[in-house]
Formats: structure tokens, sequence, C-alpha cells
């Protein structure tokens, strides 16, 4: 906690009661298995579980232009039959283990994870390595799976926030650029699908050079290292992936959506920021002060606390691959719709101009430092954590010295990041809603 | 902030609970359930009849630490729908103590996270903090179950905000809409009939005196119960809690729900539409009332979840299987039962259909599914199955404190008690397949159905089915 914030909770609690902290920081082993492979690793011998979650670096950018989807769909299918187990034994084989196993594409990875009892580790993780090896793509199941994406993807047609959400894509990725599209595909992409488009992806994806890896749970790092390489171990040296090049967002258009409904919806974009950038802390604790979680956000203040005029507002930092962008978004009642999107461009105009204040800063610090415990509730949560540190590019060490990272950023850095972020006024605008009486 | 928890999703309630004490190296979920569930949970009473419960991980980072009222939106009086959750939205601005927004940011000043949640049945308030920051947390929440400061200004700005979250969940959801739509015709008599956010014009009209005394007559000690878990210990929240919350006194008793029920002898299959051009994957559900874990006959309510489980756990269950994977005449089907109520509850079934198939085809699979179950019962080999799936779901629950604080809290809130959760393993273990087919010739009568139906609208209505923007 900062010194200011600690002062501000002195002011208005007088604390009848301490209870002293037990910091518990978490053991963090890099272990590097015998065929070179690096796992992030946290030893915890309590309960007999363990959870490994790791990520393939090339997501569903990686398709071939017409066969948007084949990710997300091979990734539905590598549990549906592997090895000697057809679908349904496949399937009933981790039920009899307890063993869970799933998989999760975006655009820039494919996610992955497991959780087995440690008395059912080798025959749990033979089961995973049977799913990224010998996977059936079962034409019948194939056939199935699609039609239930294709459900899901005719579902979102109407739906408000798919909606907004492929017309901001539109606006501000350039025509061709795998972003464009949604992890999903489309209707005419996924009925293009065959298996042979499946089983080449995941050849080209499913490499050594491109994995990331992280382990929690009741495991030794000698057996880390044994299971580690027999699962991974034999995947190709490298990955055979596309570049997909950098790009800046195209900025200052506006689209109205036509929808008949009792809300309209705003979604924006401005630029954001890398997550290398030496701004970028300062910059995560700007978006904070303008639109982070709770009430007390200058966006969430002006719009909810003092107007009523929604629900919820929020703007975040978004950072993939291939671009970096500063969003926002607001459901607001349709008669108040431009009263709403005059608040929330002031005071973006005003967090440009002026930046936060010294105690907006101080509380934001305090909050983003304190809340980071948070992110460790159990095995799984854990090791995904991990793997989301690797995915940023983030050293091991860096659940130790983020603290003084954030306490480091000045006012002056805020108040320079927030110029970047917002200084030239440049924003893409979706509304969504019936058109303005 | 504020979700709400619909009923159904705070479902799960026995039948995800805690494990206990593991065996050696077994394959066999099982096996490793062996003993009470769950022997580090324990529960106790302050002086003031705040009951307490602790949830002990020494592994976990942080300590969760909620207040649960017995009081939820089937508590309102009639005509004064939402009052229930409007209170909830009022709890976070501010007491004298803690004015304006000095709640939110004095949790965020530690690096805390806050909500809470309104369901039919209790209203709940949670902080998740790093455990040295755990007695200011107490302090907020022993401040404002007792020294709410109203105003009307307050009041007339968050309704807004209440309404804007209508707007947002129910107004532009067909999908809601056809749900609340059911919720009326299968609860005809007892108050579970009421959207938990309430109607419209009722939230319209609520006035901050109403408000006050609703928070005066049900927020006090005797009242609610109080939950800590992460890394403290019993004697830490016991002496904790006694300093901050056993001398706040109670200003009005604790509250025993007594609610209008259902009437049994009503026998009328209702079919409810809603139509919307929003639709694109037409769908039915079909609901039907059900014992709670409180309400039903010993073993009816396991029967209930079992009998869930076994038609629609997994892809290998009973319903996905027949209608979407052998006979591909759904993309989509299955069941789910809400046994955390506190009264009688919905059980439901549901199914998008495929291609050219009709949703009154559906509707016959759904109903046939049951009748199968009715008639001929389940295989022992189903039921290890199910059972086998919850125990091991049970396992991983206890990996994290903070899920085991919700599941202890909305067990005792509805009534039920710590040995509940703690002889759940037995009575999973003493469930036959005729139970099983005993529940559902039971309960599942097809003339006591409420069917929904989710539609496209009929091209020449089109223009007269438009909504209402208002």
């Amino acid at each position: 906690m900062t010194r200011a914030a600690a002062l501000f909770i002195a002011c208005i609690a007088a604390l009848l009661v301490i209870l002293p902290s037990s910091a518990r920081a978490l053991d963090i082993q890099e272990v590097t298995t015998e065929k070179g492979l690096k796992v992030l690793l946290v030893e915890d011998h309590s309960l007999p579980i363990i959870a490994l979650s790791f990520a393939f670096r090339g997501g569903s950018t990686q398709e071939p232009a017409g066969k948007e989807g084949a990710l997300n769909l091979m990734a539905a299918l590598l549990d549906e039959g592997a090895g000697s187990y057809t679908g349904e034994a496949y399937q009933n084989r981790l039920e009899d283990l307890a063993t869970h196993v799933s998989f999760n594409p975006d655009r820039d990875y494919l996610y992955g994870g497991l959780k087995t009892l440690s008395a059912n580790r080798d025959a749990g993780f033979e089961m995973l390595r049977l799913a990224l090896f010998d996977p059936h793509f079962d034409e019948k199941i194939l056939n199935r799976i699609r039609d239930q994406i294709l459900a899901g993807v005719r579902a979102r047609e109407n739906d408000p926030g798919s909606k907004a959400a492929k017309a901001m894509r539109e606006l501000i990725y350039p025509e061709g650029h795998a972003y464009r599209q949604t992890t999903e595909g489309s209707e005419t992409s996924l009925l293009s699908l065959t298996r042979d488009d499946l089983e080449a992806l995941r050849q080209r994806i499913m490499a050594r050079d491109n994995l990331i890896l992280s382990v929690v749970g009741d495991i030794t790092p000698e057996e880390v290292r044994k299971t580690i390489d027999r699962l991974f171990g034999d995947l190709p040296e490298k990955a055979a992936l596309i570049a997909v090049p950098a790009i800046e967002p195209h900025l200052g258009d506006m689209r109205h959506v036509v929808y008949e409904q009792p809300q309209t919806r705003f979604a924006w974009v401005s630029k954001g920021i890398a997550r290398d950038d030496p701004d970028y802390m300062a910059a995560y604790l700007v978006n904070q002060v303008l639109g982070g979680s709770g009430l007390t956000s200058r966006l969430s203040n002006e719009v909810r606390e003092k107007r009523g005029l929604a629900y919820g507002i929020s703007t975040s930092l978004s950072n993939a691959r291939a671009v970096s962008l500063f969003t926002g978004s607001v459901a607001t009642r349709s008669d108040f719709a431009d009263e709403t999107l005059r608040v929330m461009k002031a005071e973006m105009h005003r967090m440009a101009e002026e930046g936060p204040t010294e105690a907006e800063l101080a509380l934001m610090k305090s909050y983003t430092i304190g809340a980071y415990a948070l992110n460790f509730d159990g095995a799984s949560d854990i090791a995904r954590t991990l793997t989301g540190l690797q995915v940023q590019g983030l050293p091991a060490n860096y659940i130790d010295t983020r603290a003084a990272l954030i306490s480091a950023v000045t006012l002056d850095d805020a108040k320079r990041a927030a110029k970047r972020l917002l200084g030239d006024g440049n924003y893409a605008l979706v509304r969504l809603g019936p058109l303005v009486k | 902030m504020i979700q709400q928890f619909r009923r159904f999703c705070a479902g799960l309630i026995v039948s995800l609970s805690a494990f206990g004490g593991f065996a050696g190296a077994a394959e066999n979920a099982d096996l490793l359930l062996s003993g009470p569930l769950f022997p580090a949970i324990e529960t106790f009473h302050l002086e003031n009849g705040m009951q307490v419960g602790v949830v002990p991980d020494a592994r976990a980072t942080f300590v969760t630490h909620m207040v649960w009222y017995r009081v939820g939106a089937a508590d309102e009086a009639s005509g004064k729908s939402g009052i229930a959750h409007f209170l909830e939205h009022l709890l976070f601005k501010g007491t004298e103590k803690f004015p304006g927004n000095a709640i939110d940011r004095t949790v965020k000043a530690v690096g805390g996270n806050h909500n809470a949640f309104t369901s039919h049945d209790y209203t709940g308030y949670f902080q998740k903090v790093t455990r040295e920051h755990l007695p200011l947390m107490m302090e907020i929440e022993a401040d404002r179950m007792m020294n709410v400061d109203f105003n009307a200004a307050d009041v007339d700005v968050e309704r807004q905000v209440v309404l804007e979250e209508r707007a947002r969940g129910i107004e532009t959801s067909p999908r809601a809409q056809l749900s609340a739509a059911m919720d009326l015709a299968l609860f005809k008599n007892h108050p579970y009939r009421r959207p938990i956010i309430g109607w419209r014009n009722e939230i319209e009209s609520l006035n901050v005196d109403e408000i006050r005394e609703f928070y005066e007559r049900f927020y006090t000690p005797a009242n609610a119960i109080l939950i800590v878990a992460g890394n403290v210990t019993l004697d830490e929240v016991k002496s904790l809690a006694g300093k901050v919350y056993a001398p706040l006194q109670n200003r009005a008793p604790a509250y025993q729900p007594e609610r209008p029920q259902e009437p049994d002898e009503l026998r009328m299959r209702q079919v409810i539409t809603v139509r919307d051009p929003k639709i694109t994957n037409e769908s039915i559900t079909i609901t039907f009332r059900v014992p709670s874990f409180r309400t039903g006959l010993p073993g009816e309510n396991e029967a209930i979840d079992m009998l869930s489980e076994i038609l629609s756990g997994t892809t290998r269950s009973r319903i996905y299987r027949d209608m979407v994977i052998d006979r591909q005449i759904a993309t989509s089907a299955g069941a789910y039962a809400g046994s955390g109520a506190r009264d009688d509850t919905t059980f439901a079934l549901y199914a998008t259909p495929k291609g050219e198939v009709t949703l009154e085809e559906m509707e016959k699979e759904l109903f046939a599914a049951i009748d199968r179950i009715a008639r001929d019962g389940v295989t022992s080999d189903e039921l290890d199955r199910a059972r086998k799936r919850l125990f091991a779901n049970a396992i991983y629950a206890q990996d994290s404190a903070s899920g085991l604080a919700n599941i202890l809290g909305r067990t005792l809130i509805v009534g039920n008690r710590l040995e509940d959760i703690r002889s759940w393993p037995d009575r999973l273990r003493a469930i036959t397949p005729a139970q099983i087919q005993a529940v559902a010739a039971k309960f599942f009568d097809p003339d006591k159905a409420v069917i929904g139906l989710l539609r496209r609208p009929i091209d020449f209505e089109t223009a007269s089915l438009k909504k209402d923007p208002a």
C-alpha cells in the first residue's frame, strides 16, 4: 500500500483489530527438461492435484485464407478420439481418471490445460499426449461439432455484442488481416474445412520452439522433467508459422449499426501501448483511473454514479501480438445516448490534457499492487497466470518485481502516458442502437 | 457491479460440495472421498445470533470475506418487486463512517475486489483481500449492516442504474424474457415467479422509506451469516468476529421465510412463446417444479441431481448422446436442476433442433427421455459414472477456498447445515437406480410442464412484433 492510501484509510477507519500479514510469495522454479523445454513450476504437495497450463504460439492467424475457424474446430476435436480410443472411449477414460483436458484457441495462441489427481499423473498426461499426437479428427464427429459451431455463428449474427464487435473489427483492421475474422470463422469458411485442413494446421502449430509451459501442484522438478519430455518431447523442434504483420489500427471513423432495442451500445478504440513499452505500467494505471474496474473510475463516477446513465462503463488496454489497443464500452439508455457520449468524450479529453491527479494515481497503484494476490485462486489459476506471464514475455521473477515497477511510476510518467494514449483525440467509434430521433 | 445470481446458477449447491480426507494412490475418485466432506470447515454462532462459517486454507494467497443475509427477491411484499436487489446497490452508497464512494475507495486502496449478489433466497456481499486487510473489511461490512445513510437523491440516480441493468440483462434479451415469462407460469403462487431484479414499473415506484424499512427489518446480525475463507485460522476468525460483529445489537428478530407455496391440484400444460427477429436458432425449454434439498423427502433431491447428471452431465449422457450424437436431430440438448433453492425449484430440459427438425419434435423427444427413465430406470453403470463425476468435481473444488466460501454460504443461508455438506458423499452413495426412476415418475408430469419456445417472427406479423423501444 502506498503511504497516501494508508493515510486515506487511517483517516476513515479507526482499526479495532489487526491481523498480521503472512507474506506468502509463490516459489516459482524454472525447470529445463533434457529436450530443452522450459517450464515454470510451483510445487505444492498439500493437495493431490496437478495442473498443467500450456500455450502454442500461433493462433487463428495461422489459418490459410478461406479456412477461418480451422484452429477452433481442430481444438474442439482433439479430445474427441485419439490413439486407440474412439471419441466415447477417450472421454470415458478421462472420466475414470478424473482428469480434465481443455483447449482454448485465440487469435495468437492455442492454449490448453490439464488437471489431474496426482495418483493418475502418468495415465492422465498420456491421454493429453494422445490428443496432441494422434487425434482422430473423425469425419462424423467433425461434422457434428462443425454443425454446433455453425449454430453458434448463426445465433451471434443478431446478437448486439457480436454485431458491435464485428463492426469495430471492420472499422479498425485492414482488409485481409487475420484480426478481421473471429476465431470461429464464417459459415462459408467452416463449410469448406476438411480433416486435412485440421491435420495440416496441427502439424504446423504444435512444436517445441513455440511452446509455453507451466505446472503447479503435487509434483517434483524431477518428475516435471520426465513427464513434460514424455508428453511434449517428441514434437517437431520448430513450428512452421506464418509471420503476422504488426498493424496500426485505423482510427477516426464512426459507424452506426441501426438496431431496435431499448439501449444504445457504444464501443470505442484508441491507440494502445505495447506491453514492452517503458510507459506500459504508467498507461495501465491511467486506464485504471479513467475506466478500470469498480465505481471509482472517472467514467464510472460520471456516467453511472452521478448521472445513472448506465449500469457499467469501462475501458481497458489490450495487447495482441500484432496490435495494441485502448478500448472502451458502455450500454446506455437510448434517449440519453448522446449525453453519455458527450460525458465519455469530455473525460477522455480531460485525461489527455491533465492526466490523473496524485491521489488518483496513488489509489490505483495501491490497488494494482495489492490485487495481484487475487490471481492465485487454486492450482489451475496459478498455472494459467504463469502461462500468461510467459505469453506477455515477462520473466518468472516478475511476480516479485512487479510491485516495485508500479511504485516507480511518477505523476509525470502517468501524464505522459495519458497524452500518448489519448492526446491525438483520435478514435474509432461504433454505435449500435435505434436511429436518433 | 452487482450481478444477480439466477436461481438456476445458484443451483448445484449440494452437488458441488466439498470433499474430505484422501486415500492413497487410487484411480477412482469415489475411493478418494472417504469420511466426512471437508473436515476443515467449521461453523459457530456469535452471541447476537450471527452465524459464522470458516474455511481455513493455508495454501491460499488471500481471504474471501462474505456476509449473507437471509432475504431475497422472494421475500418482497407484493407490488414491491426489486427492493432486495435495489437495496443491494444502495449498500455501496456509503455510511457516515464511509461516506460517498469511500467503501469502493477503501477496498481499492488495499488491493481488494468486491461485489454483491441477489437471488430469490438471499443477498450477499463479499471482498477478496490479502489477510492483513480482513479486519478492515469486517469493519466496513459491520458498519453497513446497520448504518447505511439513505438519501432520496442517491436513490433516484441508482434507480436509473438498476433500470439500465434491467434493460441490459432482460429487455434486450429474448431468452431472458422467455425465462421470466416461464417463471410466471411455473410458479403460480410462490414468489419465485417474480424476476429477481423486479418489474420495471415497480422499481420505478419504490421509495426511500420503503427501502429503509426493508433494510431495517432484514439487515441485522441474527439474520446474517459471515463466511471467511482463505489463509486464516478458526481462532483468528473467532477473535476478529468477536470484536467486530459480536457487539452489534439486533434491531429486528431473525427472519424465517414463510412464503406462499404452490398449489398441487392445478394440472395444465402451458406453452409460452417469445418471437423476436433477433432469434436465428429456434429453441425449446421445458420446466418442471421439483423439490429442493430442504423441501424434498430424504434422498429425493439427491436423486434429482443424479437424474440431471445422467440425462445431461457430459456428452455421453443420455439426452446429448441420443439427440445430438446418435440421431443428430439437435445441435444442443440437455437438462439442469436448480437444487440449491430454499423452496421447490426448477428442473429444465432444453434443446435446439438441427436443420428442418421442429420444436414440436424436440418437445416429444425431451419428454420421451424422461419417460424412458420413469418406465425402465437407469443402469448401475450410468449411476456409477454420474456419481464418480460429481465426486471428482468435489475433489477439485477444494482447490479454491473462495469457491468453497460460496458453497458454504449458499448451503447455510437457505437453511441447510454443515452436516449436510459433510454427509453428501454418503447420501450420494446410497442413491439407487430405483430412486432415480421414482423421481422421474413423480415430478415430470407433462400436464404440469411449462413449455417455452423461442421463435422467429411469423413473416406476415413481423411489423406488429417490433419491440417498443421505450
